[in-house]
């Protein structure tokens, strides 16, 4: 329960005024405008070879040209079609699988040990083994990304069901709540803010996982694309990509903060970030 | 409204952790409404005591019955009230409350019946408008308030209060003492509350019960008319004597721990422990009373 990340960030948000945001938006802003700025300003200015790096106009351009064709929606929707797929597959079986893991003592034993071993081992390292198996097809991509979602979700649920407060759980046996309703109002509510945590490593390690799949083989997707654009040098597009992929890394962590916000309500880090009036009896 | 109080009977208990022994043949009959208090040094089993009561432990010799008949784990009438306020931080508090209705009456049907029953608890512990908060917008006292009131929420027969008080602020543990003192009037269930400060034993209890070494030691009544005046002689004299008893029990519970020991080796232990209890519980309410 200790581990939810936006304990530090959370408060600070409800605690500065507005126009302390302002400031430190602007000061945080620097570094990223000054970039831009040193990238547009060298390769107009023709001391970096466009091949080598693209100026930022021709990336905007690119990226422009993409949408207007359709073909970005198009490679955009299947990538993120794939992540979905494999986040929704390793991402129940990750969560099934660490409830039980940490609820009963002989699924631990008969789960819990392998899969620590396995975890050891980094997922993409089945990339050969998977092709295989699975071919060039849908298959092999979301099952890579399933197979990395799988973990960060399985760990992290094993810990928020263990660590759940054995206060609880006695409290939960004088006032006699059945099994079932241990489960739903005690011991996985408790889990809750574990499991989240877990979500968005998962998240991570899902666009991670696509790109490489996308990239080694494929006929669509952003990776594909990527890949494409390289084979006639054009460095505009392979940019255009990155910040896609950065936006959709962006986007999805926002979503599980949006997520997070609403299922941890009740949690400290965010009552005390909304303003807790703090009254006394 | 509620059912009577139940008559609760601990006979021979006897209850080891490891090799140590904790209960050692320890009765206690409280009668039906009566509430009794059990006192003694940290260490002493009174925790214990109450925990095998509500079934979160094993007896192992003995038994515990309730209007006659063994309990065996937790019982649907016993209801406990923990130091902590053991509340779920993701429910809201009247969530909370209702989770203490009887198992029984959980299903569906006359689920705005218990709403409204959850609501008029909250009202009694003075928290009607708090019903829709997190627990973790409350302080200490109003949480131990919300524990309370769920307590009561089955009209339990025999509640159990284990050291509820302890973890509170002194004007609020006051205010709490008195709060307790009136829900038990109004509903006559039977108590065991177990604490370790002899002051609010004696302003609540009918009967204050001195534990030394997993056995009681004395039994001290109190007659007193409710609600109870602290600074009253009747109520300094009640705690002192009590303290009395409890130093006094402190010798025979170091001796027979170490029967080889020298005499002054086991006497410089007991000072020590002496000194150790009187700093943390036992010395402080003695000096309030007698300013």
């Amino acid at each position: 329960m200790s581990r939810v990340p936006s304990r530090s960030d959370a408060p600070a948000e409800g605690r500065t005024r507005p126009s302390d945001g302002r400031t430190a938006m602007w000061v945080s802003a620097l570094v990223p405008v000054a970039a831009l700025v040193a990238w547009s300003g060298s390769t107009t200015a023709g001391a970096v070879s466009t091949r080598v790096l693209p100026t930022p106009q021709a990336v905007v351009a690119a990226t422009w040209e993409l949408a207007r064709s359709g073909e970005l929606s198009r490679h955009v929707l299947i990538s993120t079609w794939r992540a979905l797929a494999g986040l929704a597959l390793g991402g129940s079986v990750g969560f099934i699988l660490g409830i039980m893991s940490g609820y009963f003592t002989l699924a631990s034993r008969l789960v819990d040990t392998p899969v620590q071993m396995i975890r050891n081992v980094p997922h993409l390292a089945l990339i050969p083994m998977v092709i295989i198996w699975f071919g060039l097809g849908e298959e092999a991509k979301i099952f890579l990304v399933a197979l990395g979602v799988f973990f960060p979700i399985y760990v992290n649920t094993v810990h928020g069901v263990r660590s759940l407060d054995d206060g609880l759980v006695e409290m939960a046996r004088v006032f006699r709540l059945g099994r079932a309703e241990l489960f739903w109002r005690v011991v996985l509510p408790g889990a809750v803010p574990s499991i989240l945590v877990g979500l968005r490593f998962a998240l991570g390690l899902m666009w991670l996982t696509l790109i490489v799949a996308e990239t080694i083989g494929a006929d669509s997707g952003i990776g594909y694309l990527a890949m494409t654009a390289r084979e006639f040098m054009r460095t505009d597009i392979v940019f255009a990509t990155v910040v896609l992929y950065a936006l959709l890394g962006k986007l999805a962590d926002v979503i599980t903060r949006v997520v997070e916000r609403r299922m941890l309500a009740w949690h400290p880090s965010y009552l005390h970030g909304l303003g807790a009036s703090g009254s006394t009896p | 409204m509620s059912a009577s109080g139940a008559h609760l009977e601990v006979t021979r208990l006897h209850k080891v952790f490891g090799a140590r022994p904790v209960l050692r043949g320890l009765d206690l009959d409280v009668r039906p409404g009566e509430l009794v208090a059990v006192v003694g040094r940290s260490g002493c089993g009174k925790s214990t005591l109450l925990r095998v009561i509500a079934g979160l432990e094993c007896a192992y010799g003995g038994s515990v019955s309730m209007d006659g008949n063994p309990i065996v784990g937790s019982a649907d009438d016993t209801r406990m009230i923990f130091q902590e306020a053991r509340l779920l931080p993701w429910a809201s508090v009247l969530d909370n409350v209702l989770l203490g209705a009887r198992a029984e009456a959980k299903g569906r049907a006359r689920s705005r019946e218990r709403r409204e029953h959850a609501r008029e608890l909250l009202r009694g512990v003075g928290l009607a408008d708090r019903e829709s908060d997190w627990p973790g917008r409350l302080s200490g006292g109003q949480k131990q308030r919300v524990a309370l009131a769920r307590g009561l929420m089955s009209n339990p027969r025999l509640l159990l209060l284990d050291e509820p008080l302890g973890a509170l602020d002194a004007f609020t543990r006051i205010e709490m003492q008195q709060l307790v003192e009136r829900v038990w009037l109004e509903r006559r269930f039977t108590a065991v509350l177990v604490t370790h400060e002899i002051q609010e034993a004696v302003a609540l209890a009918d009967r204050v019960m001195v534990l030394d070494a997993g056995r009681a030691s004395v039994e001290v009544r109190i007659t007193m008319p409710r609600p109870r005046a602290r600074e009253s002689c009747e109520f300094i004299e009640a705690t002192a004597r009590i303290l009395r008893h409890i130093l006094e029990g402190a010798a025979p519970a170091v001796v027979p721990l170490k029967p080889g020991a020298p005499q002054d080796a086991s006497g410089t232990f007991d000072v020590a422990a002496f000194g150790v209890e009187s700093s943390h519980s036992i010395a402080p309410p003695l000096h309030r009373g007698v300013r």
